[in-house]
């Protein structure tokens, strides 16, 4: 299997976690990646137009190739997403587009998270027949945010109330899905600019809440739910004493993990380091 | 502000493209809405305000907080989508203050994520307008003292 795979700003970001496993997964999964250019998303979409040329780049390089488009990023997804439906209904928007870029897009290229691209053309039951360390019942909250589920008319990933993709995903890994009441919450995402309150609160919610459900770790999709899980949680803890120490992992790096993938996951970049709670409970 | 009270619900209406007489203040918005209790004007007030007293929410700080999460989008039951109508009043405000509302500084660049400052520079800044000029763009981004910064991320 081929598969055209648009791996945005995230080999440079903070935590490379959601990217770097994925050469690998490819290989453990016999798919071949085909890499488009790593040209900007955008990574907000506003309706403005003008912002719409980063993404409508992105879908122009991949069209070059191929059909679909597979990402890791909630990011991405959202933005290349709300771009293919915004071209499609808006005539006026796209002939602006297609004026600069001299180039016409009518948003025919079919975007896809590599969670949905595993859902739909891999199959779950299939994933954990490949799946060569079981997690053994590892309970893991599934933490899956705004943007892989809002605004639904446009994304239709999954219930956006209620889904369920990232939990069938962990259980083919042979984890406990934890279900929680703050999994589709925000979690203030690039609010940390305007309002460091705001996000400390909204994640100690989120952490707070996982915990109590029962879970060890959470599982994220998003590199600002795993900024603001992660990389801020020395400042939750200055605040509230009532969370311990929350691993928070990429789903790649899950992935990678049960693929019995033995080169680095990105784990040292994180603020909690999820290597020593892995082991313990990989090894018993 | 420059415009006249009517003129600008009408304004807020055309840029947005959402009918808020349609809203039937049933809070449902601002009940799920994350952000709300840090918001001086919540969600709901928003959509009437814009009816009956727009000019107030021009200096309001609920508009940038707005995290655009969509969640009082998915579950308002007339389909009104609030995020829109706050962006459309950050971009009005944007281009009549013609000034960002959040300048890059070397200490958010450290502290957020390469994916927030992308966020930060689409929702904050003038630099997307229509009206903001090419040039003055350039000046304003491309300075002595980051050159050599862009020039060394481009490398990387
Ligand atoms: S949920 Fe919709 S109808 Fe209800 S108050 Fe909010 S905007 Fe109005
Ligand atoms: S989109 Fe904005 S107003 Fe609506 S729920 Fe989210 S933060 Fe609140």
């Amino acid at each position: 299997m081929k598969i055209l795979y648009y791996s945005g700003c995230l080999p440079h970001s903070k935590t490379t976690g959601l990217t770097l496993p994925m050469p690998l997964i490819a290989r453990a999964l016999g798919i071949e990646l085909v890499e488009i250019p790593n040209t900007c998303c955008g990574a907000f979409f506003t309706r403005n137009v003008i912002d719409m040329y980063g993404p409508v780049r992105v879908l122009l390089n991949a069209r070059k190739i191929g059909s679909e488009v597979v990402t890791t990023c909630a990011l991405c997804y959202n933005v290349l997403k709300q771009t293919n439906s915004t071209v499609k209904a808006d005539a006026k928007k796209r002939s602006e587009i297609s004026a600069f870029l001299n180039e016409d897009y009518s948003g025919e290229v079919k975007v896809y998270h590599f969670l949905e691209f595993i859902r739909d053309k891999i199959g779950f039951d299939k994933l954990s027949d490949l799946v060569k360390v079981n997690f053994r019942g590892l309970r893991i909250a599934p933490y899956y945010g705004c943007l892989l589920l809002r605004p639904y008319e446009e994304i239709r990933l999954d219930n956006p109330e209620n889904p369920t993709i990232f939990e069938d995903f962990l259980a083919s890994l042979g984890c406990e899905p934890i279900d929680f009441p703050y999994k589709i919450e925000c979690c203030g995402s690039y609010l940390g600019a305007v309002s460091l309150d705001a996000v400390i609160e909204h994640s100690y919610a989120i952490i707070r809440s996982a915990l109590k459900s029962g879970a060890e770790a959470i599982a994220t999709a998003c590199p600002l739910c795993h900024f603001n899980l992660d990389q801020m949680q020395g400042r939750i803890k200055e605040r509230y004493r009532d969370v311990s120490d929350t691993p928070i992992l990429y789903f790649t790096q899950l992935l990678a993990i049960s693929l019995d993938i033995k080169e680095a996951l990105g784990f040292e970049q994180h603020y909690i380091d999820p290597r020593p709670w892995l082991m313990k409970k990989l090894s018993t | 502000m420059m415009l006249a009270e009517t003129d600008l619900t009408k304004k807020i209406v055309e840029m947005s493209g959402q009918n808020v007489f349609s809203c039937n203040l049933c809070g449902k918005c601002t009940a799920g809405c994350p952000i709300s209790d840090v918001m001086d004007i919540k969600p709901h007030q928003v959509v009437r305000l814009v009816q009956v007293k727009p000019e107030v929410l021009l200096e309001s700080k609920a508009i940038w907080l707005c995290a655009c999460c969509l969640t009082c989008v998915s579950r308002c039951p007339k389909m009104i989508d609030i995020a829109k109508i706050m962006e459309a009043y950050r971009i009005l405000v944007l281009s009549l203050r013609k000034e960002d509302f959040v300048e890059y500084s070397p200490e958010l660049s450290s502290l957020l994520p390469v994916q927030a400052l992308v966020a930060v520079r689409s929702k904050y800044s003038m630099i997307h307008l229509p009206s903001y000029h090419p040039i003055i763009r350039l000046k304003k981004y491309f300075t002595r003292e980051r050159l050599p910064m862009l020039m060394r991320g481009m490398r990387t």
